[in-house]
């Protein structure tokens, strides 16, 4: 049956501002879908974006919605959920905007492990500012910025939350919107920090200098690039190179080794803070008798 | 009445009003000479149920008290020079926005990372321009322990009363310095809070100007479903490039303090009434200044004291008026004349203004000031 | 079955009987033209080509979508999952 999609949106900010065929549509749908899944209260919804064209969402959102600095989203949110640690947070943020102005609050976030879902949408672009090359733009491919090839390593937004300390990371491309809504689900539903990368088409900045200009063969180069997680694996580097891993890279399996439970945090910020406001006012209570 | 005497610090001072006045949620970030009040915090807040959250840099802890703000709570941060240059662009955020929030700076030397951990008053001009654009402003500098109190909580008022940001700039000096005082009693204070909306959630507008220049301000998770934006932005808080909404905005949020700037500027007279000699002074300067007159007093000069405890806004008639009848206006400030050149404009040639500029990173002495007035004489 | 559906007014409605597998069954599809950009996202996506590109001078690259027969859908949701433009609804 047909999802209502009214039910969530300020309908008269719709159509959106994006461009025909933009990826973030797609995951903005998902996102109302696991939002809907968990059942929450659209008063209990705080939706927080920094700057770029995924920062636009929240306004078409009929939550709490807040639209930052760049790169700031994460510290908003963090002063939202720490001061309401019983609300739901979430954060819209861009390739840019989480891992190259606000990557140091995107580690930082992780590392803290508190209880807020982060959906990254990575067009490898910088679409609004008209098309640079951002830290996920893969090697050799052209932006305006970058109009002989790029030659910028890139960062794997998974990789790197999951080495930072989130404690729920997972990706999944815009030709999967029943992926990314089960991702985004299972991040809602995860007590801890959740990081959900959904891999997007930026056709009219990023495709127009890669000869994908239209949203199909640049949803079709994403689709080609995909490689699953578990098929991963076992592959070879070289193999892997230009390649889009998708999947669970953190869930809560106990039966992780090792290294792939490398610096799992031991605990929920929120509910440990919670520890130390008990442990003050106990000491507090033992002053003042 | 209860009284209690106690020893107290500067910084300590600010953390203990900052709850006092209310105060739920501090971000903050290590720098001295300001560390003394986020450790403070870090002790004291979560007894009484509040949360210390040291961020990863500046611009977090301004921005994660700006959301913490959203949801009600009254909140502070506290930095020095170039944290205060950091915290900026969230600064600009929350003027754009209209948040309430306090930022203490205890100003130290600059430009840059200039004398850590030495005194300075220079500042005082990134408090009133720092950020992109125009935004109205006040900034509070309390020059003595028990001032610090009741300033830090006015502070607290004023940022709720007017919905924007509010700089409490203390000066190394104050802030380091201890000394057993007596603090008003709490229950005494006035504590003010925002205003929030009377009317039901479908009827409200976060930047509503039919309830006057601060509009009423709706907390998140309380059923007003509005959207805040650091874009320029219509009633409805949502972005707008309407050249006419954008001005009326502009004009409004500088209109909300300039409009109320008598109820908001605060000064002391110090021996004013038969002075010909006029001292401009604030913060750890002017207690040097007030050693100098003293002094001068004995010698038989007529030299008196405006002590600014607002620096921003000024108290510009009662300025204008002692710019036409005293012989001479003398600024001592720690920085290379910031408050001078504001004061040579409402000056022009109707008086002379004598400058002590210093910016070593130590205070300014007595014996500096009463050189320059027996200069004068 | 049909009557049921409650898709706002301002959207165009195809309606046919269809059979998933074995299963008989009747699809509503709920199409909005105002909010439609012509991506054509749906066309790529739908495996049973229900949808096609047509023109349209009023818009801004010149095309939308329209179904061309409702009755070939296997309310797979394909279209409805990736539209980014909220534009489609299948019941």
């Amino acid at each position: 049956m047909a999802f209502e999609y009214e039910k969530y949106l300020r309908m008269d900010k719709i159509p959106h501002l994006w461009c025909p065929g933009c990826g973030i549509g797609v995951v903005l749908k998902a996102m109302l879908r696991a939002i809907d899944n968990m059942g929450w209260d659209k008063n209990d919804i705080a939706f927080v974006s920094g700057i770029g064209c995924t920062s636009r969402a929240p306004g078409y959102i009929d939550c709490n919605t807040l639209h930052t600095t760049h790169g700031r989203a994460l510290t908003f949110a963090t002063g939202i959920k720490m001061a309401k640690p019983a609300k739901h947070v979430i954060i819209f943020s861009g390739d840019g905007d989480a891992t190259a102005i606000g990557g140091n609050h995107f580690i930082h976030a992780c590392r803290r492990n508190i209880d807020m879902t982060l959906v990254v949408v990575n067009n490898n672009t910088y679409g609004m500012t008209g098309g640079q090359h951002s830290p996920t733009t893969p090697i050799g491919y052209k932006t305006s910025t970058t109009s002989y090839g790029n030659i910028d390593p890139t960062f794997d937004i998974c990789l790197l939350a999951k080495a930072a300390g989130a404690s729920y990371v997972a990706r999944s491309t815009v030709n999967k919107g029943k992926v990314l809504e089960k991702y985004i689900t299972k991040g809602l539903e995860h007590k801890g920090f959740s990081v959900i990368v959904a891999t997007a088409n930026c056709h009219t900045q990023f495709g127009r200098k890669n000869k994908m200009g239209d949203p199909i063969s640049s949803r079709k180069w994403i689709e080609t690039r995909e490689i699953p997680l578990d098929k991963a694996r076992n592959m070879k580097a070289a193999e892997l190179e230009d390649k889009i891993i998708t999947g669970e890279f953190i869930s809560e399996e106990p039966e992780q080794t090792y290294w792939e439970n490398y610096n799992h945090p031991i605990h929920e910020y929120t509910e440990a803070y919670q520890g130390i406001i008990e442990k003050a006012q106990k000491k507090s209570e033992g002053e003042n008798k | 009445m209860k009284k209690t005497v106690r020893f107290y610090s500067g910084a300590e001072l600010v953390g203990k009003a900052a709850i006092d006045a209310g105060c739920s949620y501090f971000g903050g970030y290590p720098i001295t000479p300001s560390s003394e009040i986020a450790e403070y915090m870090s002790i004291h807040l979560p007894k009484h149920g509040g949360t210390y959250m040291q961020m990863e840099d500046e611009i977090a802890a301004m921005g994660s008290i700006i959301g913490a703000s959203l949801t009600g709570a009254k909140v502070l941060t506290a930095t020095s020079g170039p944290g205060f240059s950091l915290k900026q662009e969230n600064i600009g955020y929350a003027y754009m926005a209209e948040v309430p929030c306090v930022i203490c700076n205890v100003m130290r030397g600059g430009p840059s990372t200039g004398l850590p951990t030495a005194l300075a008053q220079a500042d005082i001009m990134q408090a009133k321009w720092g950020t992109h654009g125009d935004h109205p402003v006040i900034a509070l500098t309390p020059a003595y322990l028990e001032e610090i109190y009741e300033m830090t909580i006015k502070a607290f008022n004023l940022a709720e009363t007017y919905r924007m940001p509010v700089m409490l700039l203390l000066d190394e000096v104050i802030a380091h310095l201890s000394a057993a005082i007596e603090l008003p009693d709490k229950e005494l204070m006035v504590i003010k809070n925002r205003r929030k909306p009377l009317v039901p959630p479908e009827k409200y507008y976060p930047y509503d100007t039919a309830y006057g220049d601060v509009p009423p301000m709706a907390n998140f998770f309380e059923g007003y479903r509005y959207h805040v934006t650091g874009l320029s932005h219509d009633k409805t808080g949502f972005p707008t490039t309407d050249p006419d909404l954008v001005q009326a905005d502009q004009e409004r949020q500088i209109r909300k303090v300039a409009s109320k700037a008598d109820e908001i500027y605060d000064y002391e007279s110090y021996l004013m009434k038969d002075a010909k000699i006029i001292i401009f002074a604030y913060g750890s300067t002017a207690r040097a200044a007030r050693v100098a007159i003293d002094n001068a007093r004995k010698l038989g000069i007529q030299v008196g004291m405006m002590r600014f405890k607002v620096l921003w806004p000024l108290p510009e008639a009662e300025i204008l008026k002692i710019c036409s009848k005293a012989k001479a206006i003398i600024i001592p400030e720690m920085n290379m004349g910031q408050l001078s050149e504001v004061i040579e404009r409402y000056a022009a040639d109707r008086t002379k203004i004598m400058r002590i500029n210093h910016v070593g990173g130590v205070p300014i002495h007595p014996t500096d000031i009463l050189n320059v007035i027996k200069e004068v004489v | 079955m049909s009557e049921k559906i409650n898709i706002p007014d301002h959207y165009r409605r195809w309606e046919a009987d269809i059979k998933i597998g074995k299963k008989e069954d009747h699809v509503t599809i709920g199409y909005w033209r105002d909010g439609c950009k012509g991506c054509g996202i749906c066309v790529d996506v739908c495996p049973k080509q229900v949808w096609e590109i047509i023109e349209a001078k009023d818009k801004w690259n010149g095309q939308v979508v329209q179904v061309t027969d409702a009755a070939k859908c296997i309310k797979c949701m394909l279209c409805e999952v990736h539209c980014p433009d909220f534009c489609i609804k299948i019941y």
